[in-house]
């Protein structure tokens, strides 16, 4: 392999064995989606990356450890770097987020992980009983809040500010952004007024992109992957919003793909009340009135539609969000509030 | 968009189409887009595509990263990546329109360290020892000028000897075949392998389901990538290469988001990644028959 990488790597050796270990034959590239260096266009700027992944075997050839190879200019790879090696030095997340450390020199970046084995949740999900998905649901979401307490204390300087977020200003940018993509404005107004309604909630740290394929099932306890913009998010119950979405479209995906999932929410889908008193739940370990957790969930639609539009991701990308949101407008038809529309249902969290 | 799969398949006309489109100052991806098959083309795809295509020089050691050749350059995908890790780059082209192609590509892109000049890869105009690394892409899926067509087999030797002259000691030569492009058993299968084929294939023929027979031949043909696992390290050795590394490239050279040691420990623990992966895969893998589970079978061979 390439001198460089082969240093780097060394540089970044958690078990300080890397230089005898590294093999070229049990160095397997892996979802290798971006050149490094990057290509440059014309206009000068890099191409906006993700390099790729590199499974290294150790000397029975087994996976050993995990590598993150990114160009320089990607700067969520420090960020997730710095965050998992903190967590891991917590005893109680030890278990959750794999030893990692982090080198880079003028053109590479790269991040050196234990590998960490487990069944892949977006797998066993959709075969599982409806008790087992609950039950499993409410510990992946409780690990997560773990996660986001400890990295309060172990990573201060995440938290942008202790104040409690007023939910229509936290909102106010990704409603301009939805106007500006062609959203209409009774729509963005509705949302406006909804959002002020719910009121403040006190920041929490979020993982941000909390979803069955990032969580592994290994030897008894849950693990958690990717931690690129944990902490951007700082809304509580935003990656409860996120998860229990995602959990339902993974078990029904054709009911998913037919309806959006705020509306189904409300309504007496199948499941949907298992989902609502979900969320309901955590709302409640994280100390929300059901109020706010509508606000959140509004805020979650917007926030989420607005981010990919704002990545410049095509819009067959976002279009299926933007549905999410014009659902959500829906609901607060006539002056309804948020939290009726779509909690008024749900019976009393267990 | 991949030069080897898709310059393989391009008519005489098409080339010549490409040629003029740039010549007329329409930019090189536009230019692509219009002559391309719309199915084919797709901006994303190809951006993604350009974008990946270079990784594999991370798995090369070298001592110097100066000058870099390829060979049968295509539309300049490989070119490209070659320029962003090694001070100067040789494009060489056997076709004028892609040539022609070619430099239109890298004069809009500013690419100033790469030169692009018309020949054949049997025959390449440099002097012994010019080269850190050279690369051949998309071998034996388009003909080799020069060696005679009658004769595909031919192509191999002729080529690596000739990337093996212009190699700089300890230099390295990448070679990538997409084995479902190449001419059906280019490589002559082995006689026991090639009679056990045809055997099997002879059965399936007398099966009266036309889809499922077609299919299944499809499957028995893949053993052919036995040979081609087989052989190319053995002509490269043949050719003076002293170290020879094989990898597979998954799913495609347009898509080739892994790349894997074509090992039988290495394909196992890749395999057990993949939660999807069938049952039937991972016995191939571990009876080492690991090469008929691959399209694309890349050589790094060292001088
Ligand atoms: N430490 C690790 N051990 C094992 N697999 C990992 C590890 N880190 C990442 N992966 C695998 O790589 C995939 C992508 O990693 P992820 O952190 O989600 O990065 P990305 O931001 O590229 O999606 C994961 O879904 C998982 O399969």
């Amino acid at each position: 392999m390439k001198r460089k990488l082969r240093e780097l790597l060394v540089a970044a050796d958690l078990d300080g064995d890397l230089t005898r270990e590294i093999r070229d034959d049990g160095f397997l590239i892996l979802e290798n989606y971006g050149a490094i260096p990057p290509a440059v266009r014309r206009s000068g700027y890099y191409v906006w990356n993700r390099g790729f992944n590199v499974l290294l075997l150790g000397r029975d050839d087994t996976p050993r450890y995990f590598c993150k190879c990114r160009p320089i200019a990607d700067a969520n790879l420090e960020r997730e770097t710095s965050v998992l090696h903190a967590l891991n030095h917590d005893p109680e997340l030890r278990s959750v987020v794999p030893r990692t450390r982090g080198a880079r020199d003028g053109e590479v970046q790269l991040q050196l992980s234990e590998f960490m084995p487990g069944r892949p949740y977006e797998y066993t999900l959709p075969g599982m009983t409806e008790r087992a998905w609950v039950e499993s649901m409410a510990q992946i979401l409780g690990v997560a809040r773990t996660v986001s307490t400890r990295a309060a204390h172990l990573l201060p300087g995440l938290l942008t500010e202790p104040a409690p977020v007023v939910l229509r200003v936290a909102a106010a940018d990704a409603l301009t952004e939805l106007g500006a993509a062609g959203v209409a404005e009774d729509v963005l107004q509705r949302l406006d007024r909804g959002l002020a309604r719910a009121g403040s909630v006190p920041p929490v740290l979020q993982h941000g992109d909390l979803w069955p394929a990032n969580v592994l099932w290994h030897e008894g306890s849950w693990r958690l992957l990717d931690f690129e913009i944990f902490g951007i998010v700082q809304i509580p119950l935003y990656d409860v919003c996120h998860f229990v979405r995602n959990c339902w479209s993974l078990r029904e995906p054709h009911a998913a793909a037919a309806a959006t999932w705020v509306a189904r929410l409300a309504s007496d889908a199948r499941d949907a009340d298992l989902c609502r008193r979900a969320i309901l739940r955590e709302a409640r370990n994280l100390g929300l009135e059901p109020a706010q957790a509508a606000g959140v969930l509004a805020y979650y639609v917007v926030d989420l539609t607005a981010q990919l539009i704002r990545r410049g991701t095509p819009r067959v990308a976002w279009d299926p969000l933007v549905r999410e949101v014009r659902a959500a407008a829906d609901l607060l038809h006539g002056g309804a509030t948020l939290h009726d529309a779509v909690f008024g249902r749900a019976s009393v969290p267990a | 968009m991949d030069a080897a799969g898709v310059m393989s398949s391009w008519s005489d006309e098409a080339l010549a189409q490409l040629a003029a489109t740039v010549r007329r100052g329409t930019p090189w991806r536009q230019a692509l887009l219009e002559v391309a098959q719309p199915s084919r083309s797709g901006e994303g795809t190809e951006h993604r595509t350009e974008d990946a295509r270079g990784n594999w020089l991370w798995l090369v050691d070298l001592e110097r990263w100066e000058c870099a050749l390829d060979v049968q350059g295509g539309i300049g995908t490989t070119t490209a990546a070659l320029s962003r890790h090694f001070a100067s780059v040789h494009y060489l082209d056997a076709a004028r329109p892609l040539v022609e192609f070619a430099r239109a590509r890298f004069r809009e892109d500013r690419s100033a360290n790469v030169a692009c000049a018309q020949a054949g890869a049997s025959a390449l105009p440099y002097g012994p020892a010019t080269f850190d690394c050279v690369v051949w892409d998309g071998a034996l899926g388009r003909r080799v000028a020069g060696v005679a067509t009658a004769d595909p087999p031919a192509a191999l030797p002729a080529v690596l000897a000739e990337c093996r002259r212009v190699l700089r000691p300890g230099g390295c030569l990448y070679v990538g075949i997409a084995t479902g492009a190449a001419p059906e058993r280019v490589l002559g299968a082995g006689l026991i392998l090639s009679a056990l084929i045809r055997m099997v294939v002879g059965l399936i023929r007398v099966v009266p389901l036309w889809a499922w027979r077609r299919r299944a031949t499809r499957r028995v043909r893949r053993f052919e990538r036995l040979a081609v696992a087989r052989a190319v390290p053995r002509q490269l050795r043949a050719a003076g290469f002293t170290r020879v590394q094989a990898y597979y490239i998954d799913p495609s050279f347009q898509q080739p988001w892994n790349i894997i040691p074509a090992r039988r420990r290495a394909v196992l623990a890749y395999e057990g990644l993949q939660i999807t992966s069938a049952g039937p895969r991972r016995w191939l893998a571990w009876l080492s028959l690991h090469p008929v589970l691959f399209d694309c079978h890349v050589f790094l061979a060292y001088a």
